[in-house]
């Protein structure tokens, strides 16, 4: 019976020990690696290669004061199954971090597609689509530098016409007016352009994959900047 | 900065100069050059086919102009994998190759202009054209 007892003693501070150990090396390890990260993020802060490489930290919500410029973008979206390039003009609100422009998009080769026509009967055309779009982009900058780069995220949405030619058709088709949104990381490199990655639901191409990768590349004229 | 959104800018526009206007790239002055200065009048179009998966005849047809707003010109049946056609040039011609798989009929149109292109040599126009136009009649992998 004694012996009994001392051995369910022992195997509950047995249990009771090896716990307190699991859970103290779970704390002291979950504690490296918050301290490892913040040291990282000091080092990135207080550290920078270049003195105007210094990192601020910003609230992605305020806003400054309102400098419209004119601008121009260049870019492509694309997936497994399509590719698209990507063109525009339009206004560049750097004070704010919003653009409003007019692009226009297309598919640069011919691709065979197959749809069908009418009961057990289908097509096989080469196709090409094209799109008009005015868009819209709000950008949120969490990260600046001191000379004047930002890395931040943005939240974009195309309202445009879209339409397919097909060789031997006359007639276009699968045109729609449509509303295309997009979102993803925005990189201002410098105080004239501006690089973004995202994705973008590209639903209205009827015979390929909607979910595609958006890059584009911004060019703005920009007034204030240092000579 | 601004200097290279300038020189970015020139460029482009030079780009866009050069290859929408001016001169073509075509346009030469060499005497010893061979120079076909009149037109012609018709050319081969080269239809490609593939194997009909439903092992009968494949349906051919040719129109003049596109193929829901042109001509039908000849429709015919073969097993052959190319069939050649000769005709007058200037004009847009589309064909159709319908094949069976399974309970179901797959067409495939393909389309385009029959043109031959022309150039300057030494203030000379000279025309120079494909052997054959290709309709791409094949099935899609």
């Amino acid at each position: 019976m004694f012996f009994a007892c001392s051995t369910l003693e022992s195997f509950i501070y047995f249990y009771i020990f090896d716990m307190f150990i699991n859970t103290t090396d779970m704390v002291l390890n979950n504690f490296r690696k918050v301290l490892l990260s913040f040291s990282l993020l000091c080092f990135l802060l207080i550290i920078p290669l270049k003195s105007d490489g210094q990192p601020i930290l910003t609230n992605p919500l305020s806003g400054s004061y309102f400098q419209p410029h004119f601008g121009i973008n260049a870019g492509t979206f694309f997936n497994h199954e399509d590719f698209l390039f990507d063109f525009g003009l339009g206004l560049e609100e750097l004070g704010y971090d919003f653009s409003i422009t007019f692009n226009g998009s297309f598919r640069p080769y011919y691709k065979k597609v197959l749809f069908e026509e009418a009961d057990n009967l289908f097509y096989q055309v080469q196709e090409r689509v094209l799109q008009f779009s005015i868009d819209f982009e709000k950008r949120f900058y969490f990260i600046q530098f001191m000379n004047s780069s930002k890395i931040g995220v943005y939240a974009m949405m195309k309202f445009g016409y879209f339409y397919g030619t097909y060789k031997g058709l006359k007639k276009n088709r699968n045109d729609t007016f449509t509303i295309t949104p997009g979102a993803g990381l925005s990189w201002q490199f410098s105080k004239i352009s501006r690089l973004n990655l995202g994705y973008l639901y590209f639903d209205q191409n009827p015979y390929a994959n909607p979910h595609t990768i958006n890059l584009k590349l911004s060019l703005f004229i920009n007034k204030d900047e240092k000579k | 900065m601004k200097k290279h959104l300038k020189y970015t800018l020139i460029a482009l526009s030079l780009i866009a100069i050069n290859t929408s206007c001016g001169k073509s790239n075509d346009d030469i002055c060499d005497p010893n050059q061979i120079c076909y200065t009149s037109k012609p009048n018709e050319l081969y179009i080269k239809l490609e086919l593939s194997t009909n998966p439903g092992s009968g005849p494949i349906e051919v047809s040719l129109y003049k102009g596109f193929f829901d707003d042109g001509q039908l010109f000849d429709t015919f049946f073969t097993t052959e994998s190319i069939e050649y056609y000769l005709m007058p040039t200037g004009e847009r011609y589309t064909a159709t190759a319908k094949y069976d798989q399974e309970n179901d009929i797959i067409m495939v149109i393909d389309s385009d202009k029959l043109t031959s292109d022309s150039y300057q040599n030494c203030e000379e126009t000279c025309f120079d054209w494909d052997e054959e136009m290709i309709l791409d009649l094949k099935l899609a992998d």
